[in-house]
């Protein structure tokens, strides 16, 4: 009787979470779906999962070939890369003031940190576009990177980390003869890496898929990033070729689909170690 | 020679007033034990003999040098902590280092790789090499330089903590409750290895603890704080036989000494309202308490002491000893006493005990808990 109930019990959590996964990838099938589809099939009277015949081969080979989505790829990788970089080098010593060090007006500190959190970038859009344009600076990779040298939820995320990181540690690299420059680089960073690798991923994906930005600041193909660069495609063909447009976004969500599935335990036990999980 | 002293040392934090005026002298080599009960303050003070927390005032001088304006890094102390606080990343080698590496190489030495472009980084990384092996095989922990700390038992990482803490041979080892997280019987055998390893290095060391055997047993001086206060320094022997107040006699000692209100002058002794004739040796002193030990209640029908008629409460058998608790005449006092076992035996046949408190090992108090040392003002008298 019991082992009965825990099976329903069991049953329903499976039926939720099936339907929750199905919601979330229900866009991801239609795009691969589609990118396997030619014009006429797209608009056919019925909907086919995984059409016949497949037209794969024209789809990814016009998206390959049509756009210099290589380029495009590049450029997400520069940007991703130099972001996340700068936001860990920025973040890492903030949270550690914020976590280790005692001092009059820490609190208020950290609490100017956290309203931060709540400013989307949208907002300071604008002021950080004219700053740009006034140094001549758009459409460069500087662009790209520079409003995203700090990270207000890196510091948050850190902050809560190095606070599991016990106090004596600290004071016994004290003791030892380290400054605090040395604490942050050569004590607290490799303790760290469980809580970077959580932040590079939301950092990395942010980045990765940001359109707004790379919108605002670029303005040729050659500066582009991933999201921007499809449009790119779509203005080219006004509109007219779905299959390889779609094609074209398997290949720019792919890196990050195979880097989640990569560290993803990696992922977890980040976020379980900040006290960010549930 | 003077190796540490601490002078005047306040500390509050917020309202609380953790250390209320603290001052030391420590010679070299010497081993003293901070005791007191947890809460005392003992951890703030070795962290401001450190330098990771600085004084609301007094100074603290090492070596005849005054440190308080000096980071813990500059002030050749070295500090074993708790909980050890290894670093878990690297290996028991590279902990050991960590000491020898910051002073004896400059920031761009230690970049990784640098000592195979370097000849100065070449010889200092093999001297610390060796300096580190020396240690290590001291500490008995040389076929565990490959390993993490979190591969490490207790008392292994305790010896990885004191061998971090040596081998930059500091003018100060200080240490704070080292052996606390070890069980029982380890915290035996470590204790035996402190007092050698403190032999062989000779470190002046300042040992914190909560545990008064350790401090017996390893100590050279023991200063007893109480409640942010210095009650007393000095031999185990002195703290023991001469307690410098209540507090220290019922605080050093275990079971806890017996003390009880009396009435002592030149009238004599009267002790739990029972005047008692003939107390020899206690002429010419007056006192508001006395402080008698448990092994000094005895069973004796001869010496010299009062003696008081008492109900037993409790037996408690040791082994090679026991203890009774036992509830004095109608006045609710209770004393204990440490017996050996054919008393012990006897005890159990009764519920009554006739016991002497020998005369000679009886500690007397003023009204302000302090000792009246007077066996000094009885040999003038
Ligand atoms: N950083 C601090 N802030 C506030 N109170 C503290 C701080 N450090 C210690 N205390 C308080 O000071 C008292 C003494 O602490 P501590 O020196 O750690 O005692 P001990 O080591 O003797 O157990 C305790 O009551 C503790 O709560
Ligand atoms: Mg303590």
């Amino acid at each position: 009787m019991a082992a009965r109930r825990r099976q329903l019990a069991h049953l329903r959590s499976f039926t939720i979470l099936t339907l929750g996964a199905v919601i979330m990838l229900a866009p991801y099938v239609v795009m691969l779906s589609t990118s396997l589809k030619s014009q006429e099939q797209l608009f056919a009277a019925t909907f086919q999962l995984i059409p016949s015949p497949l037209h794969w081969k024209e789809n990814f080979s016009r998206a390959l070939l049509e756009v210099p989505l290589g380029r495009f790829m590049l450029n997400g990788v520069v940007v991703c890369a130099g972001i996340l970089v700068v936001q860990v080098l920025t973040a890492v010593p903030c949270a550690y003031v914020l976590a280790k060090i005692d001092f009059r007006g820490r609190e208020t500190l950290f609490a100017i940190v956290l309203a931060a959190l709540l400013i989307p970038h949208q907002v300071t859009a604008i002021p950080v576009y004219v700053v740009l344009a006034s140094g001549n600076l758009l459409d460069t990779f500087l662009a790209l990177i520079a409003p995203f040298s700090t990270s207000a939820f890196a510091i948050f995320l850190f902050r809560q980390f190095f606070r599991g990181i016990p106090d004596d540690l600290v004071n016994a690299a004290r003791v030892d003869g380290m400054s605090e420059w040395t604490i942050v680089w050569r004590v607290i960073m490799p303790l760290a890496y469980p809580a970077i690798t959580a932040f590079s991923i939301f950092s990395i994906v942010a980045h990765w898929n940001d359109l707004f930005w790379p919108m605002v600041v670029v303005t040729t193909p050659e500066m582009s990033t991933p999201p921007l660069g499809v449009l790119f495609f779509r203005d080219q063909e006004s509109g007219g070729s779905q299959g390889a447009l779609m094609a074209g976004t398997v290949i720019i969500t792919a890196p990050l689909i195979l880097a989640f599935l990569f560290a993803q335990k990696k992922f977890i036990d980040g976020l379980t170690m900040t006290g960010l999980k549930g | 020679m003077q190796s540490l002293r601490v002078d005047n040392v306040r500390k509050n934090f917020g309202t609380t007033k953790v250390l209320r005026g603290i001052s030391l002298d420590i010679s070299k080599t010497e081993f003293v034990a901070l005791l007191g009960p947890s809460g005392c303050g003992k951890t703030t003070l070795l962290r401001i003999i450190a330098g990771l927390e600085r004084q609301d005032a007094g100074s603290v001088d090492i070596a005849g040098r005054c440190v308080d304006d000096l980071g813990p890094a500059e002030r050749d102390i070295a500090l074993v902590f708790q909980s050890y606080a290894l670093y878990p990343h690297l290996t028991v080698a590279q902990n050991i280092a960590v000491p020898l590496v910051m002073r004896r190489l400059s920031a761009v030495q230690r970049l990784p790789g640098l000592s195979r472009l370097s000849g100065y980084a070449r010889t200092q990384r093999r001297d610390i090499a060796r300096d580190v092996a020396q240690i290590a095989e001291s500490m008995e922990i040389g076929h565990l330089l490959d390993r993490k700390p979190g591969q490490l038992s207790g008392g292994q990482k305790q010896r990885v903590a004191v061998a971090r803490a040596l081998v930059r041979k500091p003018s100060i080892l200080l240490m704070d409750e080292p052996l606390s997280n070890l069980d029982a019987k380890l915290r035996v055998q470590m204790r035996q290895e402190i007092v050698g390893m403190h032999r062989r290095h000779g470190a002046t060391t300042v040992y914190v603890t909560h545990d008064q055997t350790e401090a017996m047993t390893m100590a050279d001086r023991i200063a007893v704080i109480l409640n942010g206060e210095l009650q007393q320094i000095g031999t185990p022997a002195e703290i023991y036989k001469q307690p410098a107040s209540i507090d220290v006699a019922e605080f050093v000692g275990s079971p806890k000494i017996n003390i009880l209100p009396c009435t002592l002058n030149t009238h004599g002794l009267t002790l739990l309202g029972t005047a008692h004739a003939g107390t020899a040796g206690l002429a010419g002193a007056s006192a508001a308490f006395i402080g008698i030990r448990p092994e000094h209640v005895t069973v004796d029908v001869e010496g010299e002491g009062p003696t008081v008629r008492c109900k037993i409460a409790s037996l408690e058998y040791l082994g090679s000893e026991a203890l009774i608790q036992a509830r004095v005449g109608d006045s609710g006092e209770e004393i204990c006493l440490r017996t050996d076992i054919d008393v012990f035996e006897r005890a159990k046949q009764s519920d009554t005990l006739k016991v002497r408190f020998s005369a000679r090992n009886m500690l007397l108090f003023g009204q302000d808990r302090r000792r009246i040392d007077w066996s000094a003002a009885q040999g003038t008298a």
